[in-house]
């Protein structure tokens, strides 16, 4: 029995996996076009934002979330808002920073989901004390879709049921109100 | 010695209640057809399902309890806190079946909320509700700032000399017109030719900013009731902040002050000239207030220096007192700002703001101007009592549409809604401290729920324990209708128990 420790040795399949792994990732960045400058750094939310809003006024910061409501074009800026889960914030840019947002959130459809990169501000002197971030980058990270909302057949049969007690019950008043002389 | 109600009490106030509720039934024809319009088919059956139970029990509620009596004025007080806890809970059903409320109770909340144009929310994912649910949620606040019991007097019933008794229950007793189904359509002629003037407006600059036509149409409704019967409510989580427009906060801030006046006032100032404004002791208080509590306010900003300059922290500041002492609500910050960042001293002057609240007989909450101008009044002519001879006649006038002399009696029932409504503070106040919320965060959503202002520093949520939301529904019930009906409710109902 072999009782001293061997230094770990590195074999040449160990070698040559590594170096397949880390070809395969660049292959995938470079292909897919993964923004590693946005998709990895830390992403603050809403709630975070509005807490500490002393903390990151002035500073860049990531955050993410669906749009919402309405891509407001005005002129050469655009206002748009995006809501992480927590709360809604209100994005303003230059238009030529606007992704191509196909979805915006609404009843009927969920938002795309935008990754934008900004200064934080929390009483924004350009736009007269609004909480804001001023966009420097905007993401287009996931692809927002149509929200389905299928037909309640159970819904249906309560509403013709009360839609039959309510007929039954205002024919029965006029009865009432003609024998009594109601006016 | 009480007298037990009689089987004929409990049959007229059933009789009149039926009609109220039949009126809120109907009313759900406006969010039928949004939905219809929209293709919100589901949405579309919540509303017949609450038409039908509304209708259903309002007309079964004519025919079991049919009398051909007319109501005294406890009757009438009655009817007025009992149809509206009625419309609360039966109206609350399309809320429930939408699926964005996590409780009946919390529908009921967000129902009551309405009637009562207080606008706290407890409704889930706000941004994604269809139009026909905004719909409802804001002709809700609509109706509610004229008054349900104002509705039913408008298109369901004749005149009849207790329809005034009702009238007066819901905290009203201004009469524009000897009638008071003729003062009832008046108030109405005046909100709908507002509505169509307001939302025209709004329309415009929401299309301007960037609005879709269809959207800036369907918000420009929604933020007009919203802000003229000072309930607050918007179609986006982020209420006026949403849309990033100074232009928008304006008007928003002008509706709500209008909306804020006495109809009297609307009236007298409709068919005799804008004189009145001047003298009215309405429109006085509330600049003096208003004055007072944006001081308090901006010494409080000032000391946070949260602002970069005097604009920005005019706009924000201002905004915030005309919001709060109209008891609208909207805002122009996320209320969580109002703990982390604007701080105690700014907490207290919106408080100030919202306790005081906006004009007798409008859609505003609070004490009303008319009477911390009667109390101050009151205690002008005491102290001139005292500093002058005995002999001396003392007597003190205010201009009110006409001049009254202050007497006694005036000031004593001035001072009972104050001390009533002091009373609701503290109570949402104690219960707020007792599940462990800041003193000073329980007192601001507590004057916020009794005042029917809507203002929130983050207490109001679903995660809220359960008593603190039915007793913030209690304050907002009492705040609206002034105590008296609700006094004489638990009055009738002790009576039904322990009378004779």
């Amino acid at each position: 029995m072999n009782l001293i420790k061997q230094p770990n040795k590195i074999t040449p399949f160990a070698l040559k996996t590594k170096r397949n792994l880390l070809i395969s990732i660049t292959v995938i960045i470079l292909f897919f076009n993964v923004p590693i400058t946005l998709a990895f750094q830390h992403i603050v939310p809403t709630n975070e934002l509005i807490e500490n809003a002393k903390k990151y006024d002035g500073n860049e910061v990531y955050f993410k979330g669906e749009v919402i409501g309405d891509v407001m074009q005005q002129g050469k800026f655009f206002w748009l808002n995006l809501y992480d889960g927590n709360e809604a914030m209100g994005i303003w840019g230059t238009i030529d920073l606007l992704p191509k947002i196909t979805y915006i959130g609404d009843y009927k459809h969920k938002g795309d989901s935008v990754l934008v990169k900004g200064i934080f501000h929390r009483a924004c002197s350009e736009h007269n004390g609004e909480i804001d971030i001023h966009a420097l980058e905007l993401e287009l990270e996931e692809k927002g879709y149509t929200v389905g909302h299928p037909f309640n057949r159970t819904k249906l049969f309560y509403a013709i049921s009360f839609f039959t007690l309510t007929i039954s019950s205002f024919l029965y008043y006029q009865k009432i109100k003609l024998v009594k002389g109601i006016k | 010695m009480l007298l037990k109600p009689r089987k004929n009490d409990y049959q007229i106030i059933g009789y009149y209640s039926g009609i109220i509720l039949i009126g809120l039934g109907f009313l759900m024809i406006v969010p039928f057809i949004t939905a219809i319009l929209f293709s919100e088919w589901n949405c579309a059956l919540d509303y017949v399902i609450g038409m039908g139970i509304c209708l259903s029990t309002g007309y079964g509620l004519r025919i079991a309890c049919y009398t051909n009596r007319d109501l005294h004025w406890y009757h009438g007080m009655v009817v007025a806190a009992v149809s509206w806890f009625l419309a609360t809970i039966l109206g609350a059903v399309p809320y429930w079946l939408s699926g964005y409320f996590n409780s009946y109770l919390d529908a009921c909340f967000d129902m009551m909320s309405g009637y009562t144009t207080t606008g706290l929310v407890l409704i889930q994912d706000i941004n994604h509700l269809p139009h026909s649910l905004n719909m409802w949620r804001h002709i809700l606040t609509y109706v509610g700032g004229q008054g349900i019991i104002v509705v039913a007097l408008t298109f369901l019933m004749k005149s009849i000399p207790g329809a005034y008794r009702m009238y007066v229950g819901e905290g009203k007793d201004e009469r524009l017109l000897p009638n008071v189904v003729q003062t009832a359509r008046a108030i109405w002629i005046i909100s709908i030719a507002y509505l169509v003037i307001g939302s025209l407006v709004l329309w415009g600059i929401l299309y301007y900013i960037g609005l879709s036509p269809v959207r800036s149409l369907l918000h420009s409704l929604w933020l007009f009731m919203g802000a003229w019967s000072t309930g607050g409510f918007t179609p986006q989580s982020q209420n006026i902040l949403y849309y990033h427009s100074l232009s928008i906060e304006v008007i928003t801030c002008i509706i709500s002050i209008v909306g804020s006046l006495n109809f009297a006032l609307h009236y007298v100032v409709w068919k005799k000239g804008y004189k009145e404004i001047y003298r009215n002791i309405e429109t006085f208080s509330f600049s003096l207030t208003v004055v007072i509590s944006f001081i308090i306010l901006s010494m409080g900003l000032k000391r946070g220096a949260i602002f970069p300059h005097f604009f920005a922290c005019f706009r924000k500041g201002f905004y915030t007192i005309i919001s709060a002492h109209t008891t609208t609500g909207n805002m122009t910050i996320y209320g969580r700002q109002l703990v982390t960042e604007w701080g105690p001293l700014a907490m207290l002057g919106i408080i100030l703001a919202m306790s005081i609240g906006g004009s007798a007989s409008s859609t505003a909450g609070g004490f009303k101007g008319l009477r911390m101008g009667i109390i101050f009044k009151g205690l002008f002519e005491d102290i001139k009592k005292m500093i002058n001879p005995d002999s001396a006649v003392i007597i003190e006038k205010i201009h009110h549409i006409k001049d009254i002399s202050l007497d006694d009696k005036l000031v004593r029932s001035a001072s009972i809604i104050v001390m009533s409504f002091v009373g609701s503070y503290a109570l949402g106040t104690l219960i707020g401290t007792f599940y462990n919320y800041p003193v000073l965060s329980a007192l601001f959503e507590s004057v916020s729920a009794g005042s029917n202002s809507g203002w929130t520093c983050g207490i109001t949520s679903v995660s809220m324990p359960v008593l603190l939301k039915v007793v913030y529904i209690f304050q907002m019930w009492v705040g609206r209708l002034e105590f008296i009906s609700i006094f004489t409710l638990i009055g009738f109902l002790y009576a039904g128990i322990t009378g004779r």
